[in-house]
């Protein structure tokens, strides 16, 4: 049999599993004293692992109803992990169905190899939530920019140019710099320029603060965006890691024999990846830079929302942790006073002299 | 031509899938008779004796008679992250009750959750404040000058800070899968761990500005990030092979109850720490201050015990083992234990041989 009819096999062997999985359940399930709530189809399925997580997830809580939270939770964890496991099954099939053909036509591995984790890359990078978030993004920025109207022309042509340049980002003609940039850029000629203007009005304070909110808010996207890139060129290296690791096996005559087999396979090349990605300098600085950006923008949307409080005579996080400071110091206070007045005592008594030794240690009532 | 690598015939797949799924449904029925309170953790008989804000200090109650307790209690200290219930994870597993029914007279320090309000506490606070409040109230309630102390991993740290600070205090010194040289490699040459690597980079004086305390689910997230595959899903697929037997499920289940009972960081402490510790790598150069004193090492002149496990991951023997050459004690031993962190309290080894060196190295520094 060629390695085409094997993967095309391996495919099918795979539809046909997940279909025996969820007949299997249901069968088990019938036969026990709970009855899922609805029952998936039997036919063809396009993703067949959702409704079999439904259905796993249905079953539990039945049969956990009057369980523990414990049990509850812990159920919940074993349905997450055997998706997750049914999922990257299904990920190693669709591989090899598109590298076989060209395997089969006598192409080097390392040759295919490479040129499906170009695709992979495309395609995790089209499919990943950066776009989404990314679309989200800009989403709000034109919300933004709309109650800003007089400072929104220059984001109004960077985003114009978005599309194009996200194009290039991800199918890797340009470096996530652009895209970061893009935005930057606008930002530089915009309300960059304001934060470091006087106000005026009885709102400039409130005014500065949402500006200079605005560019912790700006520098949190920019950062975020590179942090997601990061993370989609770790997805790659596991990818590859997994799909390397295979051909290894192949050529030493060890093929995968269980399903177990693979997911371990799975998980132990893809955390070797994981590991070597996150030692990266790459994404070391962008992990560094998204942390540093989200906990800046904390800060800056805390004085927003502190500004709000006072007008409402909230008490704020600053006047609270004011308050926990100045009992936090007392105490420290009062530990040391106490620490000194059994000194005293002690040498009182040592040197004879009568006198009453506090009590440091304070029983428990 | 190469074989394809993946090689599982259908009627091979239907059965292991069959199989999975009845392991499942019978692995259920078993965790469905299982209540919460069969996972509880920390167990060990014991009385809370003194407090000082959140923490407790228990005293573990003697299955011996009073009269035959080695004299001079043992203080442990454990890490500020997770809780010490791994210590005494449950009856056949615990390194407190196999110390208690060896009869040593065990004391043990809960450093409790810090809200908040805590965000101010320092690493002053915690060695001067806090161990220092637990030392003295044992000796005093006891008669005695000096006690023996055990710290474990973090806790290890600030008792190797705490014994330098106050010599005086403290009879024998026991450490245990403890941090010392925080930028040391791994065993076989590696790079250092993960953690070390990440934590190099953060500004954690921007971190607490911004959050207070550090969240103890943070915490946890960062520790299932060093394996994400293996801890988050190999993990939960290998269970399923288990979950039948009660016992080994109620051993897995103990387990999930400790790691996932992370407290939240109080914020000064944590930023402390990461910074003199972590990244600066201030204990072995002899330059932590705490309040108005620098910790010399050096000033350790008691008895020292060092165990460490050779296959620790979060704390390369090479990080523990460097003690030897900072210490100013001519009795120094070090003890390596073939097992992983964790493996130190959980593993059958550990459970056998540990309680019963401490013990006996206690007892021969009477």
């Amino acid at each position: 049999m060629t390695w085409r009819e094997q993967a095309d096999s391996m495919s099918k062997l795979w539809m046909d599993s997940q279909r025996q999985l969820i007949a299997n359940w249901a069968d088990l399930m019938q036969s026990g004293t709970v009855m899922p709530s609805s029952m998936p189809l039997m036919g063809a399925y396009p993703d067949l692992v959702e409704p079999w997580r439904r259905l796993y997830g249905q079953s539990m809580d039945s049969l956990l109803a009057d369980s523990s939270s414990l049990a509850r939770e812990f159920a919940q964890q074993i349905t997450t992990s055997q998706a997750t496991m049914m999922r990257l099954i299904e990920m190693t099939t669709r591989a090899w169905q598109t590298m076989v053909p060209r395997l089969d036509a006598g192409e080097d591995w390392t040759t295919t190899l490479g040129n499906y984790m170009a695709q992979v890359r495309q395609q995790t990078l089209d499919q990943s939530k950066i776009v989404n978030a990314a679309k989200s993004t800009n989403e709000l920025w034109v919300l933004y920019l709309e109650q800003l109207q007089f400072l929104s022309r220059p984001y109004i042509e960077a985003f114009k140019q978005m599309p194009g340049s996200m194009s290039d980002t991800l199918a890797g003609h340009a470096s996530s710099n652009q895209l970061s940039n893009l935005y930057w850029t606008a930002y530089q000629e915009t309300l960059g320029r304001l934060v470091n203007m006087p106000g005026f009005g009885f709102t400039r304070e409130l005014q500065q603060k949402l500006l200079t909110g605005f560019g912790a808010w700006m520098e949190l996207r920019r950062a975020s965006v590179d942090f997601q890139l990061a993370l989609a060129t770790a997805w790659e290296t596991i990818y590859e890691k997994v799909l390397h690791e295979m051909m290894v096996r192949s050529e030493q005559g060890n093929p995968i024999t269980s399903i177990a087999d693979l997911t371990r396979l799975w998980t132990s090349a893809a955390d070797q990846g994981l590991e070597q990605v996150f030692r990266s300098e790459q994404y070391l600085e962008a992990q560094r830079n998204f942390v540093n950006a989200a906990m800046k923008y904390r800060l800056h949307e805390r004085e927003v929302y502190e500004t709000f409080a006072q007008l409402s005579n909230i008490p704020t996080r600053t006047e609270v942790d004011e308050a926990h400071r100045n009992i936090y110091e007392l105490r420290r206070e009062l530990r040391a006073l106490k620490k000194q007045l059994k000194s005293v005592a002690n040498a009182a008594t040592t040197n004879g002299q009568h006198a009453e030794a506090p009590e440091v240690a304070r029983p428990v009532e | 031509m190469k074989t394809f690598p993946i090689q599982i015939s259908p009627e091979d797949a239907t059965k292991e899938l069959a199989e999975m799924n009845q392991k499942v449904v019978r692995g259920l029925r078993t965790l469905s008779r299982l209540t919460n309170d069969d996972v509880q953790v920390g167990t060990a008989p014991k009385e809370a004796v003194y407090r000082d804000g959140k923490l407790i200090l228990y005293r573990h109650i003697p299955v011996k008679p009073e009269a035959e307790l080695f004299p001079i209690p043992v203080l442990i200290s454990y890490a500020l992250v997770n809780r010490p219930a791994v210590a005494d994870l449950q009856e056949n597993r615990s390194l407190i009750r196999n110390l208690v029914k060896l009869g040593l007279d065990v004391y043990l320090i809960d450093w409790g959750y810090p809200s908040r309000a805590d965000r101010w506490l320092s690493l002053d606070d915690y060695v001067n404040g806090f161990i220092d409040g637990c030392v003295d109230f044992i000796r005093e309630s006891r008669g005695l000058d000096q006690i023996n102390l055990l710290g474990i991993c973090q806790g290890g740290t600030m008792s190797l800070c705490y014994t330098a600070l106050h010599p005086e205090k403290i009879k024998n010194l026991i450490v245990m899968v403890t941090p010392v040289d925080f930028h040391a490699p791994a065993a076989d040459g590696a790079p250092p761990g993960l953690l070390n690597v990440w934590g190099k980079g953060m500004d954690v004086n921007l971190m607490v500005e911004a959050m207070g305390n550090v969240p103890g689910d943070l915490m946890n997230f960062g520790f299932l990030m060093l394996q994400p595959f293996g801890l988050n899903v190999q993990k939960y697929t290998d269970v399923v092979d288990i979950m039948e037997d009660e016992d080994k499920l109620l051993n897995f289940l103990r387990m999930e109850e400790w790691i996932f009972d992370s407290p939240d960081q109080a914020g000064v402490m944590f930023a402390q720490f990461v910074t003199d510790f972590f990244q600066e790598n201030k204990l072995i150069k002899g330059e932590v201050q705490i309040a108005d004193k620098t910790v010399n090492l050096g000033n350790i002149k008691q008895p020292v015990l060092n165990i460490f496990a050779e296959k620790d991951h979060l704390v390369p023997p090479p990080a523990s083992k460097a003690l030897a050459n900072y210490v100013g004690t001519e009795d120094y031993t070090e003890v390596a234990f073939p097992v992983g962190h964790i493996g130190m309290y959980v593993s059958g080894k550990a459970q056998k041989d540990l309680a019963p060196l401490i013990n006996d190295w206690i007892r021969a520094h009477a």
